[in-house]
């Protein structure tokens, strides 16, 4: 072989290389899109429906108590949550079980309607519409229609509660 | 040798780019179709809460300007009682959106909740502002390559 055709060879291997590289790169090393108001989810519909609808569970079984369990419930929920969002949760509920057992408080919620807000691959926000049917002392049951925006970030848990705004 | 398995890695790779690249094309078309969805039931729940009895007509007219179908035939067909109600009760109502989530999308149809906040003040208010937030499901069509509501409800509570 000639030296021109070593060098051609080489270079030939060179730029096949790159493509390779270039390649490479635009299939496993590009990252994920970023979140805009003109493309709020970068994910799949399945893989945001999904975030949704444990968003949905979760969230109608935080806002459901019972004076006859509310430490179990408080127990069960928490595990429902990320660790900053379960210590946020048992510093605000922890002070209401007196009035909620003393009062004899039942509240049951449904999600009357759920939605994706913004999607990524490891953070969902979801837009829940909560109805809400609250009884004390057994008298007679007051309705509440809410709005709660839940962040849902995943774990190796899986999806989890991160946050709770309602309105 | 080294150039054929290269000149194979090169031509392999660039098929599943070209595949890959499609597909990243098609999802961000689908992607973006929520944000598209987002920014008209936004745009129509907006109109929808910013009603002004002495600006009755453009009020009536902007709901109108969103809406398609047998929605906004029977909006159309009511706006005068529309305007004849807000005058008469001094109606002034004002809101935005808080959030909006898809419920369901698809290229031809999507729904929409979205929650809003603000403030009406009438002739049973006395005159008085009163907070008023509310809570709705917008059904949208897409066509004549625009997103436009075919329904729009109030999703009230449920005993």
């Amino acid at each position: 072989m000639t030296g021109r055709a070593t060098m051609a060879l080489g270079a030939a291997s060179l730029v096949l290389a790159a493509a390779i590289g270039g390649e490479a790169w635009y299939l496993w090393g590009s990252p994920e899109p970023t979140p805009t108001s003109a493309r709020p989810v970068v994910v799949g519909d399945i893989d945001a429906q999904s975030a949704v609808d444990v968003a949905a569970t979760d969230t109608a079984a935080i806002f459901s108590t019972s004076w006859r369990s509310y430490d179990a419930h408080l127990s069960r929920v928490t595990s429902l949550m990320t660790t900053d969002m379960a210590d946020r949760y048992r510093t605000t509920a922890g002070p209401v079980r007196g009035r909620v057992v003393k009062s004899r408080t039942d509240t049951t919620t449904r999600v009357a309607a759920r939605g994706v807000v913004r999607a990524t691959s490891n953070e969902v926000l979801a837009l829940l519409f909560l109805d809400q049917r609250t009884t004390t002392d057994g008298g007679p049951p007051a309705y509440a229609a809410r709005r709660a925006l839940v962040t849902m970030v995943h774990t190796d848990r899986g999806w989890l509660v991160a946050n709770v705004q309602t309105r | 040798m080294l150039v054929v398995v290269l000149l194979l890695g090169a031509v392999l790779g660039g098929a599943l780019t070209w595949r890959t690249h499609g597909d990243r094309a098609d999802a961000a078309t689908r992607q973006e179709r929520y944000g598209a969805v987002m920014t008209a039931a936004g745009t129509e729940v907006t109109a929808f809460v910013n009603m002004r009895y002495d600006r009755a007509s453009e009020s009536v007219d902007a709901v109108a300007a969103g809406a398609t179908g047998e929605f906004r035939d029977h909006y159309v067909r009511s706006a005068d009682e529309v305007i004849r109600i807000l005058q008469r009760h001094r109606s002034l109502m004002t809101g935005r959106v808080v959030w909006s989530g898809v419920t369901s999308i698809s290229p031809e149809r999507a729904t929409v909740i979205v929650a809003t906040t603000g403030t009406v003040s009438n002739t049973r208010t006395g005159g008085a502002t009163r907070p008023r937030d509310f809570r709705f499901r917008v059904s949208l069509v897409h066509t004549g390559g625009r997103w436009l509501t075919s329904d729009i409800e109030f999703v009230g509570d449920s005993p």
